[in-house]
């Protein structure tokens, strides 16, 4: 009997062996995908203010899998690289520097610079130089280029200490030094943790609310705390054009540092024990001061009480003072807030903010500024007669922006803009800024009475960028000009007064984005740069804005892209689609269009675009809003949404011919691919989904995530409905899940896609799990970016391009690629 | 993990509560220092 079940057990074993992707290791896709990874982009710029020169900056996107693997210290919320102090896995970082005269088109290269990577790239105010950070291997140090003689050299040979300081160093207004923020700690031992320094971690909570979001790297040892000050610790430091350095005060654990528009003395803030195991850094005890530019201390501000115990809500804050800056439009004056409702709105109070003032020599006391009515968001600064003030509250989106007049800056005010911050329609545009006379940046007011807005100009027809002139002395607006068919072109700066001259980039679809210069005047387009195609291959891509319908009649929009060379008599194609769901408290405000027909068609590697290289149809950004209106919260239907969404999205694409019903995978990235488990879970729609880095199982974060407000305790039902862990046993669509093994994102942890995939392996259903060593929440080196492409290839083969389902056949594994 | 996510959820609703995380120590406790800190807790 033993004998023959035996058998029988590995005939079993043998029909049903798995038929799994038998490489080991990063793969590559084909070709065409590959080379997205590397397609050049069109480079950052920045403009100096007095319009005489673009600097551009080559984007250095992608990075090798050993930058990634190095030594990396995550506390208090940060990842740094504790060999040369600064912050590892910054977005915005160069390769190279171009520096361009505007009115001759003439070209400048920085070409003495060495091995490293480019950040923080700052015009002095006064134009007359460009300062940069280059980090290296061992150190981080500041740079000086000099427009007038074109040479490049390092500033100071001090490292630089970016741990706490994301920007490590300052201009001063009146561009005669730069304040930075000096790696002091940078050339003493590193700390050793041995198990005589070993001890029980112990939290305490005493009754207080205290719910935070489920932050990732915190503190989490008293040798922790003894690394956080060990790399937090800096000391500011005056340093001139020629490089002199004076250190200015004492070391400490420097949070931020600005100067006052008089160049004369400067808002500092510093980080106190106790350091806490619950909330990042920017939490912690702060004490906010005054310094004069020696270092001695002319004021102190407030000390700040460690922020675990902010109210839930998105727009609760601490109480006490918060919120400090210097006004931009006088010389030395402090401008702070104050919860007046113990920083929860729903405290009923006729002001929920107060804002006060503390004037050079900083020895009176406090004035109060100006009265909030609704949470305080901000303001901009003019000059003494106008300024803007923001207030904002979460419960119904709604942001209000007032002109007020700073001397009596409770009276008069006249309501410039409201909308809900998600009502693209009527948004209003951003004020354009100007350098004033001190070299702050203020709104740039013209005659005392003209300010001038560029928008991105969303409206029924797309995104249509415009350039407005407003009369604060008439409340009135006039649109000065507008982005032309069939271009999309955008105002960057402006350069002159009556709005006539300006740099622009502008695009079409088959046209990648250059910078022009427009004159109204003459009428006349000057172009200014001429960047190349990036993806030649890809040229014939078609796209199409779409706009349907859902059943409860919100509409929706996605942009459909073609294959090159498809026409309709080839048929039906199979279809990705790559989408993300969105909350709205409004159902016009959700059905709003919010992109522009003529936008450059961008192949990134990111999203679905490179499978339209195997002829595949992809539908870009098909909208998935979640809307509750009035009493109702978003997420009370998040689900029935969700599904009508993707069904009205797979019905425009099957009534115009494009799709086969039967041919159509779903993608998405974070809380995307949260919504194709949910997709797979809750219909039938899609032949197979790709979910990255996503989250599965809400319970693991409980104290609110994404728009969700409500703890998991008083909205238990909502958050059990929203996982699709709780319903793995409903998805029966094949799912390929990819996720980063150090993903620091405060939904996404690792552990999410490794429960979902034992979940569904669990219940015996198709999946793959591939974890990327040493990915965080966007993935970086090329390496894994290749390995992505190739596995959503190799994926999308197999489920949307074969047409052969081998019967009986599960694919069941996990797999982490070994360099 | 357990412990943690748990006391994060107390200490957030406003609970009483306090955690005591041993190093190095696995389901049951084997170090001397740990034991006679468990105890010292508990009492």
């Amino acid at each position: 009997m033993n004998a023959f079940r035996l058998c029988i057990a590995l005939l079993c074993t043998f029909i049903l062996l798995p038929s799994s992707y038998a490489e080991q290791g990063y793969q590559t896709p084909s070709a065409e995908l590959a080379a997205l990874v590397d397609a050049k982009l069109a480079p950052r710029s920045a403009l100096s203010s007095n319009g005489q020169w673009l600097a551009l900056f080559e984007r250095k996107r992608v990075v090798s899998l050993d930058e990634l693997a190095k030594s990396e210290l995550k506390l208090a919320g940060i990842k740094l690289n504790p060999v040369n102090f600064s912050r590892s896995r910054v977005s915005a970082k160069y390769s190279a520097i171009q520096i361009k005269h505007v009115e001759t088109g003439t070209v400048f290269n920085i070409n003495n610079l060495p091995d490293g990577i480019i950040r923080s790239p700052r015009f002095s105010p006064d134009s007359q130089y460009l300062a940069f950070v280059v980090e290296q291997k061992k150190s981080a140090n500041l740079w000086l280029y000099n427009v007038n003689t074109k040479q490049a050299q390092q500033l100071s040979p001090t490292p630089l200490n970016s741990v706490l300081s994301a920007n490590p160093y300052k201009w001063l207004p009146d561009s005669s030094a730069i304040i930075a923020n000096l790696a002091v700690n940078i050339n003493k031992p590193k700390l050793i943790n041995n198990s005589q320094n070993v001890v029980p971690v112990i939290q305490q909570s005493t009754g207080e609310k205290a719910p935070a979001r489920t932050y990732q790297n915190l503190l989490t040892s008293p040798f922790d705390e003894a690394q956080f000050k060990f790399y937090g610790q800096g000391q500011l430091a005056f340093i001139t054009l020629d490089g002199n350095t004076q250190q200015i005060g004492r070391a400490g654990l420097y949070k931020s540092f600005s100067i006052s528009p008089d160049s004369n003395n400067i808002l500092v803030a510093t980080i106190n024990e106790p350091f806490s195991y619950q909330v990042p850094y920017s939490r912690f005890a702060t004490t906010w001061q005054v310094l004069g530019m020696r270092g001695h201390v002319l004021a102190q501000l407030a000390k700040q009480p460690l922020g675990d115990n902010i109210p839930q809500g998105y727009d609760s804050v601490r109480t006490g003072a918060r919120k400090f800056e210097w006004r931009a439009d006088k010389g030395a004056e402090v401008i702070w807030a104050q919860a007046q409702d113990n920083g929860d709105m729903k405290t009923d109070v006729p002001y929920h903010d107060y804002l006060y003032s503390l004037r050079a020599p900083f020895k009176r006391e406090p004035k109060l500024f100006a009265k909030v009515e609704r949470r305080y968001a901000g303001i901009e600064w003019g000059n003494d007669q106008v300024a803007m003030l923001t207030d904002w509250r979460f419960s119904d989106r709604q942001v209000r922006t007032f002109i007020i007049n700073p001397r009596y800056a409770d009276k008069n005010r006249i309501l410039f803009s409201e909308r809900s911050y998600n009502d693209a329609y009527n948004n209003p545009g951003d004020v354009i800024y100007e350098r004033n006379d001190l070299g702050a940046n203020v709104i740039k007011i013209v005659g005392d009475r003209y300010i001038y807005l560029r928008g991105n100009g969303a409206s029924e027809k797309g995104n249509i960028p415009f350039l407005d002139r407003y009369d604060v002395k008439t409340n009135s607006t006039k649109r000065v000009w507008q982005s032309q068919a069939p271009y999309y072109e955008r105002v960057r700066a402006l350069l002159d007064d009556d709005g006539e001259r300006f740099i622009t980039i502008r695009e079409s679809k088959t046209e990648q984005p250059n910078f022009f210069i427009r004159d109204l005047d003459d009428d006349n387009l000057t172009q200014l740069t001429n960047f190349e195609h990036p993806y030649p291959a890809f040229k014939g891509v078609k796209k199409e804005l779409l706009r349907y319908k859902r059943n409860d009649d919100v509409e929706l929009s996605g942009t459909l892209y073609l294959p090159p060379g498809y026409d309709k008599t080839q048929g039906p194609l199979p279809v990705l689609m790559w989408a993300y769901p969105l909350e709205y408290k409004d159902k016009a405000v959700a059905s709003q269009v919010r992109e522009s027909p003529y936008e450059f068609t961008y192949i990134g590697y990111w999203g679905p675009m490179p499978y339209l290289a195997k002829g595949i149809a992809v539908f870009d950004d098909p909208k998935m809003p979640i809307v509750g209106i009035d009493e109702a919260q978003p997420n009370d239907n998040f689900r029935t949404q969700l599904v009508a969404s993707a069904q009205a999205a797979v019905d425009v694409l099957v009534n115009k011919g494009i799709a086969d019903k039967n041919k159509i995978a779903i993608a998405g990235h974070s809380y995307g691919a949260f919504m194709v488990a949910n997709l797979l879970a809750h219909s039938d729609l899609f032949k197979t989904g790709i979910a990255r880095s996503g989250a599965y199982n809400r319970t693991l974060t409980p104290f609110g995530f994404q728009g969700e407000e409500r703890d998991f305790w008083q909205a238990q039902d909502v958050y059990a409905n929203m996982s699709p862990f709780f319903h793995a046993e409903k998805i029966n669509e094949p799912m390929l899940m990819i996720h980063g093994q150090e993903d620091p994102n405060s939904g996404t942890f690792p552990m999410q896609s490794e429960r979902m995939y034992a979940a569904l392996k669990g219940l015996g259903k198709e999946a793959r799990l591939v974890m990327l060593p040493y990915e965080a929440h966007g993935y970086r080196a090329r390496k894994s970016l290749l390995h992505v492409l190739w596995e959503q290839e190799q994926w999308l083969n197999k489920y949307l391009l074969t047409d052969e389902v081998q019967a009986g056949t599960k694919v069941i594994e996990a797999e982490t690629p070994v360099n | 993990m357990q412990s943690e996510r748990m006391y994060a959820a107390l200490k957030g609703l406003g609970k009483e509560a306090r955690l005591v995380m041993l190093p190095y120590e696995a389901h049951g406790y084997r170090a001397r220092k740990s034991l006679l800190h468990v105890l010292w807790e508990q009492e």
